[in-house]
């Protein structure tokens, strides 16, 4: 009885000088172990995989350890909540120049260009792409198959399946820039918040290509939003046979946007959207 | 056939599917079609890097004139297949590719005046350069289907020795019998173009390989081979008819019991494929100095009256159809190329390219895709013992990176597992996808 309790209460005393020593030997907690924890709350917590880390624990765990890691891949979800991004720059201490970060998805087609043929395959616009460019007149175009919808977290972009318009809402998109990859034809692009207007064609080939002209809503190439631009930020891109906008020079006046004959520059609403909860 | 013997009796035998073979047309003789009153010459048909043009608007041209400069190694010149004048510089989708290419248009003035061809070259004392060079001269592709470059395939990389020649007039697909055709026709040009191959690659071991459903061919092409005294180089291989047999991999595995490394060509292992389409090619650039400007197609399925035709490079479907009897009425799906590998195409304007071989109109029929229900028929089927339904799974998970792991850039495409799907999922397709998308992957990680 006596050799038993003396045999346990030995280990006992034995473990505790153990730990004693080590915890003596051994470094302190990591500080960026504590920090990622605090951190990975005021991330949105999505996992969207925008900032090319497997998770936003990943993400908060890359802050933690180097703080110019979020100057250089900015978290897009974060950067569209002022009070989290408050929270972020008490806690790590530096002050983020946010302005013109801030980005939103357009997608550069009307949508609208006449089909020329039944497509009867996988309802994919990777796998209708593949077939001679597309169902579509314009090989350009979008294919309103919706790819880019089926990948966004936010619920952003919709497809109309009467008319095969697709659209990024601008209230709900964050721009985390998911479905720049799955657009088979290259139309989504991701632009600066501020900017008061985008380009809604792509046509980029210089003569008509027989039986698959541009459509009715497409950029007719007569440079007008060029002459009627006040502070020259549009100009003519030559490789791509297409006006290009210089976000820096761009007012949102809008001349360009009225001298279009076509309607294909398309104005952008400039409220920010209301980031959504944990999915 | 000593191996595929041993090789049935052991389970070891070739994978693939047995679909009806409906070759209708294995009767009619070839005929050459009138010359069409424009041609429409895309500035790339060929696997590789488009030609450029060198014709303006408004010039003269004449039969076998170049219209567009091989564009680099891998590229062969595209020649004029009509006499007459540029009537359009103009642009197209690419009826395979999607990419908007630039497109000649000739509109013919009926006189069918041919250039200065090049001078005829004798195999027996012409040197290799000539020959090889001459080849190229001639923009000769791959005609069975794919428009490889030969020059390329006969140019192998140094160290490599290519020991033997398979000459492939298997023709394995439904309805296709231009092969079949050519070999009764025109066998004497097969073994001309065979002789040229031997000359260059120096090799002396050449394998016809025709399906057994083409007795006549076999009879016909042994007749020709001991009529030329090349008995003891070129042998007729008669091989069971199973699809895809013709598949350049398949064929090698078949005859030579070699296994065409992941990734590369049939020189890994000391082979050179050619159909027999090209065979005929090389005999006309070398013993007859004609570039490569018309080829034998089949026109078949639901059109009155289906016709083997030799066509000029250009001509528009709606031609070959009228010529053909015009549709009937159940069609509804115009294809180029055979019924398991072929594309269909929505313009019957569209022109006829080197690696067309068949013009098949079917009947418009829709498939609704329904859940797998695992039945491993796919697997069974594939000739390239790959694992199609997996690759459905990981596509429509968007898991690319994984079908590169599981070895999807093997598939040949030939269309076995969708024929055998009892659930009509159109698993090729899929696996266009899932390489497609690998493919950039790919380039955007370098």
């Amino acid at each position: 009885m006596f050799a038993t309790i003396s045999i346990l209460t030995g280990i006992g005393a034995a473990c505790g000088f153990l730990i004693f020593i080590m915890s003596k030997i051994l470094p302190k907690e990591d500080e960026t172990l504590a920090k990622t924890g605090v951190l990975a709350e005021i991330l949105p917590g999505m996992n969207c995989g925008a900032c090319g880390q497997p998770g936003c624990f990943a993400y908060a765990q890359q802050v933690a350890k180097d703080k110019e890691f979020i100057l250089n891949t900015p978290c897009m979800t974060l950067l569209q909540d002022g009070e989290a991004l408050k929270q972020l720059e008490e806690i790590l201490d530096i002050s983020l120049d946010t302005s013109g970060m801030a980005k939103i998805a357009v997608i550069h087609c009307y949508g609208n260009s006449e089909n020329i043929f039944d497509y009867d395959g996988i309802r994919s616009c990777k796998a209708a792409a593949q077939i001679g460019a597309g169902y579509k007149k314009c090989p350009y175009g979008c294919l309103g198959l919706g790819d880019c919808a089926a990948v966004c977290l936010q619920d952003a972009i919709t497809v109309d399946p009467e008319t095969d318009i697709t659209k990024v809402d601008p209230e709900k998109c964050i721009g985390c820039g998911l479905c720049i990859v799955e657009c088979p034809h290259g139309l989504i692009e991701l632009i600066p918040r501020d900017m008061p207007h985008y380009l809604g064609c792509s046509y980029t080939y210089k003569k008509k290509i027989p039986g698959r002209e541009w459509c009715e809503m497409g950029c007719i190439h007569c440079r007008k939003c060029i002459k009627a631009c006040e502070t020259d930020a549009v100009t003519w891109d030559k490789d791509r046979n297409l006006p290009t906008f210089d976000m820096e020079k761009c007012t949102a006046s809008p001349e360009s946007i009225e001298a279009c004959p076509n309607n294909v520059i398309i104005p952008i609403s400039t409220t920010p959207p209301a980031v959504s909860e944990c999915h | 056939m000593e191996i595929f013997g041993f090789d049935l009796i052991f389970g070891r035998a070739q994978k693939g599917i047995k679909p009806p073979h409906w070759k209708f047309t294995k009767e009619k003789k070839t005929e050459k079609l009138p010359l069409p009153d424009e041609v429409i010459i895309p500035l790339s048909q060929h696997i590789g890097a488009p030609c450029k043009a060198v014709v303006k608007m408004r010039d003269e041209v004449k039969v076998g004139q170049i219209v567009g400069e091989a564009g680099g190694f891998v590229s062969a010149p595209i020649h004029s297949t009509v006499s007459g004048k540029v009537k359009k510089m103009g642009q197209m989708v690419h009826l395979i590719t999607g990419r908007v290419i630039d497109t000649v248009i000739i509109e013919s003035d009926g006189k069918d005046e041919w250039a200065e061809t090049y001078e005829p070259l004798d195999p027996d004392t012409a040197s290799i350069d000539d020959l090889r060079g001459r080849i190229n001269e001639a923009g000769i592709v791959g005609l069975g289907g794919a428009t490889f470059p030969t020059r390329v395939k006969l140019s192998p990389p140094p160290g490599k020795v290519i020991d033997t020649i398979i000459i492939n007039g298997c023709e394995c697909e439904p309805y296709i019998t231009s092969d079949h055709r050519l070999m009764l026709e025109d066998g004497e040009k097969i073994l001309g173009g065979i002789k040229v191959l031997m000359k260059i690659l120096s090799c002396d071991n050449v394998l016809i390989a025709i399906e057994d459903n083409k007795p006549d061919a076999i009879a016909h092409m042994e007749k020709l081979v001991s009529k030329e005294g090349l008995a003891a180089t070129v042998k007729v291989k008669s091989l069971p008819s199973k699809y895809p047999m013709g598949a350049e991999k398949t064929l090698a595995k078949i005859l030579l019991g070699k296994e065409v490394p992941l990734g590369a060509l049939p020189f890994e292992i000391g082979a050179l494929i050619q159909n027999v389409s090209t065979m005929k090619a090389i005999y006309d650039a070398v013993f007859k100095g004609i570039p490569l400007v018309e080829r034998t197609m089949t026109v078949t399925g639901e059109v009155n009256n289906p016709k083997n035709l030799q066509v000029r490079f250009g001509t528009p479907i709606r031609t070959l159809i009228e010529h053909c009897g015009g549709l009937t009425k159940d069609a509804g799906k115009v294809i180029f190329g055979g019924a398991m590998m072929g594309l269909s195409q929505y313009d019957l304007d569209a022109p006829v390219i080197k690696g067309t071989n068949c013009i098949l109109v079917k009947k418009a029929e829709h498939w609704t895709e329904r859940d797998c229900i695992g039945c491993s028929r796919c697997i069974n089927a594939c000739p390239m013992d790959l694992l199609p339904t997996m690759y459905v799974k990981l596509v429509k998970a968007k898991k690319f990176v994984e079908c590169g792991d599981n070895y999807i850039e093997n598939c040949v495409e030939c269309g076995s597992c969708t024929y055998s799907c009892p659930s009509k999922i159109p698993l090729v397709q899929y696996i266009k996808v899932g390489k497609g998308e690998l493919m950039k992957i790919k380039r955007r990680e370098g």
